[in-house]
């Protein structure tokens, strides 16, 4: 008689044999794992400053217009949703991510992942010329381009950035590419770089009719430790001409999340890993904001910003931080980001580019909406400067939406808002997109 | 020379843009990868046994397997992730309430409702060796279920599975003792012997 145990490996393998797992199970689990990051990183900072203001002033509902809980001051303006004329347009299974927001010739564009429950993302665009009446694109998006390195409108043309994968006798080599666009349907791929194994990258306009293009190179395919930002620009998107650095150190373990010019001047946001000497490969690098600054085409200099505010409330990892995004002023330039881990929304402001002060935002008020996940900044011809982005509250995950009108000294709540935003012809717009369907914003000032 | 051009696939965009997550974005996912690979079915499968619930195991399944991309230190370690992975997906899967109801499901999908409480050895009678010894794990007391699984059906070892539940190695072999005699008098092998 075959003995229990033999019976049993023996019923466990056929069971084994027949189950299934679907892809989508992955995806799903990655798509929750990465929303837990945040809010795990969030959480103590966010649940620390709530506890501190609510003892102090009582614990406002998150839910409603935040407007009406600003402590002191009035507001300048405030964010409206557009009803779209279709109003399915934006609708679909799934989430929808929005991950960019450009006017591009007479029209705004807005880019997006939908994310349905079957792992099946899907890139889509919609386009409108008056905020209203949209047109959705469901684009033959080209593989291996990435929604997220930036959309850039130049000219007629629409670019994002790629990495592709090319066999050369029986060895891969990964290059960073480029890829236009004049109608949302045909896309052209322009070839920026082979050398290397690469990571993310990001396209940026300018400085002039040129295009800046970022990736970071890494030796080990497997991990960006000792990875190195590297940029190219061009003016036809054939000839790519690698910027330098100032130094060897200048691009060392950075990496960016946007590229922005102004004038002659183009910055570099983002983070530099510090990991401490002799790191194990266990311990985590510490994150510090960055920007890189080039002007007139010149070498680039590295600014580490600092994370130090007058906070009393930290979660203990001061330091950590990331640039997402940066504004010209009148006067100087402005930064957002997070810190203390991600747990806290910053500004840092700068009248040379070499000297940053650190502005955090929204302790003073007595109802602090979620302050970190600030993915978008914008400046206004009258001075006023918006930000947004999403991020988590005791609630979950929500949109983010500042405005300051000091060139980015002080800030305060902008009620609720979009989480991708941009400047169309002076006007700030926007899309929101978690949780739901996405939503199209317009910021109004107050008469 | 011939050259063969192929795309990446597109990178997940929360991923990408949460803020401290750029960091490891593209590491990480090839370890989860792995691991979804190589344990996913079994998993899915352990899961579905001790529940009685495929679409529960699967959901407790992904559960799991975001934990642990949301612990991303544990997928630098890989001898040690697949325990981490099944510890997550059986605490969950015994925290919750539903098991009792899934116990339910699990013998209707085996039989009638009638079957509910009843003798296992009844069953064997009128259906197939691989159904009965299905449901005679399924009647297991939970921690020597678990134990059952996670050593027969996902091949972890003895230390694994101990580790994965939380006892010690000793506690693993004594519920594995215990559940297979439990087994045997259910299905009347000893009976038999």
């Amino acid at each position: 008689m075959i003995d229990l145990e033999t019976q049993l490996r023996s019923t466990f393998a056929q069971h084994h044999d027949s189950v299934r797992v679907d892809r989508g199970l992955l995806d799903g689990a990655i798509r929750k794992g990465n929303r837990r990051i945040r809010v795990r990183r969030a959480a103590l900072g966010v649940a620390a400053v709530l506890a501190v203001i609510g003892s102090a002033v009582g614990l406002a509902s998150l839910e409603g217009d935040d407007r009406s809980e600003v402590a002191a001051g009035t507001d300048v303006g405030h964010w409206s949703t557009v009803e779209a004329t279709d109003p399915d347009v934006f609708s679909g299974d799934g989430d929808t991510y929005i991950t960019a927001v450009t006017p591009w010739k007479d029209q705004v564009v807005v880019l997006g992942v939908r994310q349905p429950a079957t792992g099946d993302n899907t890139v889509l665009a919609w386009t409108s010329d008056n905020g209203i009446d949209w047109e959705r694109h469901e684009l033959d998006w080209p593989t291996g381009c990435d929604p997220n390195g930036g959309l850039v409108a130049r000219g007629d043309q629409l670019l994002v950035t790629c990495r592709s994968i090319t066999t050369i006798a029986g060895e891969d080599v990964v290059s960073v590419d480029v890829a236009t666009t004049a109608d949302l349907a045909r896309w052209t791929v322009h070839h920026v770089t082979s050398d290397g194994q690469w990571f993310g990258s990001l396209v940026g306009s300018g400085p002039g009719d040129t295009v800046t293009v970022q990736a970071l190179a890494a030796q080990d395919p497997d991990t960006t430790v000792g990875a190195r930002t590297r940029v190219w620009s061009s003016s036809d998107l054939t000839i790519w001409t690698e910027m330098t650095g100032e130094t060897v150190e200048t691009f060392l373990d950075g990496q960016a999340t946007a590229i922005r010019t102004f004038d002659e001047v183009t910055i570099i946001t983002g983070m530099v890993n510090d990991w401490p000497a002799g790191a194990g490969p266990d311990e985590p690098a510490v994150m510090r904001p960055a920007v890189w600054v080039s002007t007139a085409a010149g070498p680039f200099r590295r600014t580490i910003l600092d994370t130090n505010t007058t906070a009393s409330v930290t979660s203990g990892n001061e330091a950590a931080g990331v640039v997402m995004d940066v504004a010209a002023t009148s006067s100087g330039y402005v930064a957002v980001g997070s810190g203390d881990g991600g747990s806290t929304g910053l500004a840092w402001t700068s009248t040379n580019l070499s000297d940053w002060t650190v502005v955090s935002f929204g302790h003073a008020s007595t109802n602090t909406p979620a302050q970190n996940g600030l993915r978008t900044i914008v400046s206004r011809s009258d001075g006023t400067l918006l930000a947004a982005g999403d991020g988590t509250n005791v609630d979950g995950l929500t949109t983010i939406a500042w405005q300051s009108t000091d060139r980015g000294r002080s800030w305060r709540p902008a009620g609720r808002g979009p989480s991708v935003i941009a400047n169309w012809n002076d006007r700030p717009v926007g899309m929101s997109s978690l949780p739901g369907q996405p939503r199209f914003w317009t910021w109004e000032r107050e008469e | 020379m011939m050259r063969q051009r192929r795309m990446e696939g597109m990178v997940d965009p929360q991923a990408v843009v949460a803020l401290p997550m750029i960091l490891d974005v593209e590491v990480t996912p090839l370890a989860l990868e792995e691991l979804f690979a190589a344990q996913s079915r079994r998993l899915v499968g352990a899961l579905t046994i001790f529940t009685g619930d495929a679409a529960e195991a699967e959901d407790l399944a992904q559960e799991a397997f975001a934990r642990v991309h949301a612990s991303r230190s544990r997928l630098r370690a890989p001898d040690r992730s697949a325990s981490y992975l099944y510890s997550v997906a059986f605490n969950l899967a015994r925290s919750r309430w539903r098991r009792q109801a899934s116990l339910g499901r699990a013998l209707l999908r085996l039989g009638r409702n009638d079957d509910i409480g009843q003798d296992v050895s009844a069953i064997s009678a009128e259906r197939g060796n691989a159904a009965t010894m299905l449901a005679a794990v399924t009647a297991l007391p939970e921690r020597q279920r678990a134990c059952v699984l996670l050593h027969y059906y996902s091949d972890l070892s003895v230390a694994e599975t101990a580790s994965a539940l939380g006892i010690s190695t000793n506690s693993v072999k004594t519920h594995l003792q215990r559940g297979l005699a439990a087994m045997r008098a259910s299905l009347g092998e000893e009976n038999r012997s």
